[in-house]
């Protein structure tokens, strides 16, 4: 555990480039997460009763914040 | 039936595929709940062809709200893909100056705050004059992504050397401290 927090900080500090494969990689989970932020999906979400208004709000603010 | 009846049906659904045609050269899996409406489009231009008086009124209203809501989640899905990728970007290179790569950097996060903005004003998904303006700011902003990927072979470079020059300069900070715990440990 301690080991995962040193390298993350020594990453926050020292960022290394990502390389093509990270980039496919992280394009990915960029995907599926839109999938799950657009309208449509947070609609079946809310249909679904997992996620409240609040909550979905809460998501697109932080997906849109651009600090 | 009047086929006059179909005709902003007609509409929306040329303006949903022509947005998801947009979208999908950045990526195709995030038109997929565009898609998945414009499938209930069908399935309402369907069900009111064999039916007469309200029932058919309704079924043609659902598919243009259906249509509608296609439109709009192609444009947001691409439009929040970008940003997404442009905070990551921001991140990656965070430690370095991007304006010595890109002169207009400045104007860049101009434009994505805007679009920023704009999404997030967006409570209304029929309001059909901001839709336009996040057309045109989207489209903005894939042109923006394709100079910000050109650009991160040069930002690569430029931290690779901003890390050796940390690391030579944390190895000398080091080497020197060593240096004088050894000198005053002799002494």
């Amino acid at each position: 555990m301690s080991f995962t927090i040193e390298t993350s900080i020594f990453g926050r500090l020292f960022p290394r480039p990502p390389s093509k494969k990270e980039l496919e990689n992280r394009r990915k989970a960029n995907s599926r997460f839109i999938v799950g932020q657009v309208s449509t999906g947070s609609y079946l979400l809310q249909k679904r009763r997992y996620m409240t208004e609040e909550d979905i709000e809460k998501k697109r603010r932080l997906v849109l914040s651009n600090k | 039936m009047n086929y006059q009846d179909y005709t902003r049906v007609r509409e929306l659904f040329a303006l949903a595929e022509k947005r998801i045609k947009l979208v999908e050269q950045l990526d195709t899996e995030i038109v997929i709940p565009a898609i998945n409406q414009l499938r209930y489009v069908g399935q309402h231009v369907l069900a009111s062809l064999f039916l007469d008086g309200d029932e058919h009124n309704k079924h043609i209203q659902e598919a243009e709200i259906h249509a509608s809501r296609a439109a709009y989640d192609a444009l947001e899905a691409g439009t929040l893909e970008l940003l997404l990728e442009f905070k990551q970007f921001k991140d990656d290179f965070r430690m370095i100056t991007i304006g010595d790569v890109i002169p207009d950097y400045l104007n860049i996060c101009e434009t994505i705050d805007k679009t920023s903005t704009i999404l997030s004003n967006l409570n209304n998904r029929h309001h059909c004059n901001m839709h336009e303006e996040l057309q045109s700011h989207f489209e903005e902003l894939l042109y923006i992504n394709r100079r910000l990927t050109i650009a991160r072979e040069e930002l690569t470079k430029k931290l690779n050397a901003w890390r050796l020059w940390v690391f030579i300069g944390l190895g000398g900070i080091i080497i020197t401290l060593i240096g004088v715990l050894v000198k005053v440990i002799l002494c």
